[in-house]
């Protein structure tokens, strides 16, 4: 816990974010790029595109929130990235990753002999329910070893079982040697997300070039020889608040220690405020709003952000107004905007083309055909 | 003893213990039993809504089925309507449960497969008043179901065709055809996506003025909690450790649990 603490950089106000975060990011090199992507599923209904023509990019240490309901195709984006995808899947579009150290690879053409090298090297991911994501026959020491000599075959036992130690140590699990020789149902909620993130840094921290220097040693804030891309799938969903709390808390201090990219795809806007640099907004299977987290949350341009934040309980009573309707079928998606059907300002234009995305200002971009109108904010009270 | 007839809902030292080790035919120690729910008390009157907000394991939920007679108390007393739940005889019990409805957390496990929705939502119907007509019996289904917002066609439809919150939609009208006095809605959006949770709670807001319901709401999270609730109990390791008025208990609350619940819930930013 006072490692953690002592490596976090503290929480920055709304207020001073833009000023303080960006200068902490100004030599931030580009980690991912992701240019026109799009995936196609077959179905018993036909072909559906859950994945749309995405583009997003992701900075060395930056956190980029992808915030969407079920059905709005943010999870199949995330298997894209892992090439966990079913199997008939087309995939099109580029998504390029960039690590520091290596040649970049372009993610949407990858042969699954290079996938295995890649995944959970420079691309890990951690899941929703870490109870069905863990072997429950395996300690879990023995799990995150495997993560590990997967792609150091060479490497000596001792150094196996210095990074599956570190990995825990990193994922602020107390007591790592103890936790390491038991199973997964002797774990707590939250202590088994701490392993599966500890499994998803592991091949990584082995990877270091000095790994004879513990962690602790480093200068704080220097990242590892590679940033790495981490993808993190609704990871607090299963878990109390308390506990999601302290796993947030985790997740945002190791990508700013080891320098991580982080993709944190949640439904819960709250949480994204927490956790998120930029975030982006999908509905059916498109990006419908980008931008920094703070301009996105406060000043939402799209009709369905603004639905969202409306929609979402807080702790004041009588404010709640949902969406009419439901998030549309792929297989029926409207001809023009996808939002149109439940949109509280359509207009009669608004079904003939899908909008572009338009420019918000500040790097915001918002999928509306509203956004530079002169009534936009009259319309949109 | 008087106001103790009168209430509506009143629960007094109600208890529950689980066994860690043990089966069916050996009795575990009592350092191996585990507490659910430790000699919890509590009252609801008529027309209110009762929210029990807990964290996993807090013992809410073994409450929750208590309330209803789903899982037999160690200890305690019910009284319902004036009778002592725990008295009465199986028949009377059956009698008395059309009175008081559950609404569960996952539509997706709470309905029959294989039934339409039409026999799902009809069922309760064809138990307690056997006697009607299937005109009859139809003709109400079709209400109830346009009601909470679902259209006649719904009738014949198996629940694999229907989205999450269309299928909880679906367990609120099999809860509500009996015209019960009493819900118990445990955990009723947290599955849902936050656009249709949001409609299911204000449905569930509407009905209860609508059929003069009176709802124990059983919750993990505050800010639903919040949209619904006049009082709120906070709950921990089977205990109630703060119980009092909406308003108190989020705005000002007494216990250091209730105000660490509330510190980690996460917030967006303020336009």
């Amino acid at each position: 816990m006072e490692r953690t603490r002592r490596f976090c950089v503290p929480r920055l106000d709304f207020g001073v974010y833009d000023g303080a975060r960006v200068d902490q990011f100004k030599n931030m090199s580009e980690l991912l790029d992701v240019r026109g992507l799009t995936v196609d599923l077959p179905t018993a209904r036909g072909w559906v595109r859950p994945v749309n023509e995405v583009s997003l990019r992701i900075g060395a240490g930056e956190s980029l929130g992808l915030v969407g309901e079920s059905g709005s195709g943010k999870t199949m984006m995330a298997l894209s990235l892992m090439g966990l995808l079913p199997p008939g899947a087309r995939v099109s579009g580029a998504a390029i990753l960039s690590p520091a150290n290596s040649a970049p690879e372009n993610l949407a053409e990858l042969n699954e002999a290079r996938w295995q090298r890649l995944r959970g090297l420079d691309v890990g991911m951690i899941f929703q329910e870490p109870m069905t994501s863990l072997n429950p026959v395996m300690r879990v020491g023995d799990q995150i070893a495997e993560a590990i000599a997967a792609h150091f075959p060479d490497i000596n036992k001792e150094r196996i079982n210095y990074g599956v130690l570190e990995a825990l140590r990193l994922a602020a699990v107390p007591e790592p040697s103890l936790r390491a020789g038991q199973f997964p149902h002797q774990l707590s909620g939250g202590l088994r997300q701490r392993v599966m993130i500890a499994m998803a840094i592991a091949a990584g921290v082995s990877d270091s070039e000095e790994p004879e220097i513990p962690l602790e040693f480093r200068k704080p804030g220097t990242p590892l020889s590679k940033p790495r891309l981490l993808i993190a799938d609704e990871p607090t969903t299963a878990l109390d608040v308390t506990v999601q709390k302290q796993i947030l808390e985790l997740l945002d201090g190791l990508r700013r220690r080891l320098g991580l990219g982080l993709l944190f795809i949640t439904h819960d806007l709250g949480v994204v405020a927490q956790v998120a640099d930029r975030v982006a907004v999908m509905y059916a299977g498109r990006i419908v709003e980008q931008g920094r987290v703070g301009d996105v949350l406060r000043t939402p341009r799209h009709p369905y952000t603004q639905g969202l934040i409306a929609a979402s309980p807080t702790l004041e009573r009588g404010r709640l107004s949902p969406i009419p309707g439901i998030v549309p079928q792929l297989t029926e998606l409207p001809p023009g905007c996808s939002f149109e059907p439940r949109c509280p300002v359509r207009l009669p234009e608004c079904r003939l083309a899908v909008p572009e995305l338009r420019d918000a200002g500040h790097n915001h971009v918002a999928r509306c055909i509203l956004v530079g109108n002169a009534n936009e904010v009259a319309l949109k009270q | 003893m008087e106001s103790f007839i009168s209430s509506f809902l009143r629960v007094r030292e109600l208890s529950k213990k689980y066994n860690r080790s043990g089966g069916p035919f050996k009795r575990a120690p009592e350092q191996e039993q585990f507490i659910a729910v430790d000699h919890v008390s509590l009252e609801v009157t008529q027309g209110e809504t009762f929210a029990v907000v807990g964290e996993s394991g807090c013992g809410k939920t073994t409450l929750a089925r208590m309330l209803l007679r789903l899982i037999e108390p160690d200890s305690g007393q019910i009284v319902f309507a004036g009778r002592d739940l725990l008295a009465l005889p199986a028949a009377e019990l059956r009698a008395q449960r059309r009175e008081m409805q559950m609404i569960f957390q996952d539509p997706f496990a709470s309905l029959d497969p294989r039934m339409r929705v039409g026999e799902i939502v009809g069922e309760p119907l064809a138990i307690h008043e056997p006697k009607l007509s299937k005109t009859d019996r139809t003709s109400r289904t079709l209400a109830i179901l346009e009601r909470v917002g679902l259209r006649a066609d719904a009738l014949r439809r198996y629940p694999h065709e229907f989205s999450g919150g269309q299928r909880q939609r679906i367990g609120i009208a099999r809860a509500l055809i009996l015209r019960p006095k009493l819900i118990v809605a445990d955990e009723p959006v947290s599955a849902l996506d936050v656009s249709v949770g949001a409609q299911v709670l204000l449905l569930l807001r509407e009905l209860q003025s609508e059929f003069s319901l009176t709802y124990v709401f059983i919750s993990h999270s505050l800010p639903v909690v919040a949209q619904l609730a006049t009082r709120i109990a906070v709950m921990r390791g089977g205990k109630f450790v703060e119980v009092g008025e909406a308003e108190q208990v989020l705005h000002q609350p007494a216990h250091q649990y209730t105000r660490e619940l509330l510190s980690v819930v996460p917030a967006l930013p303020v336009a």
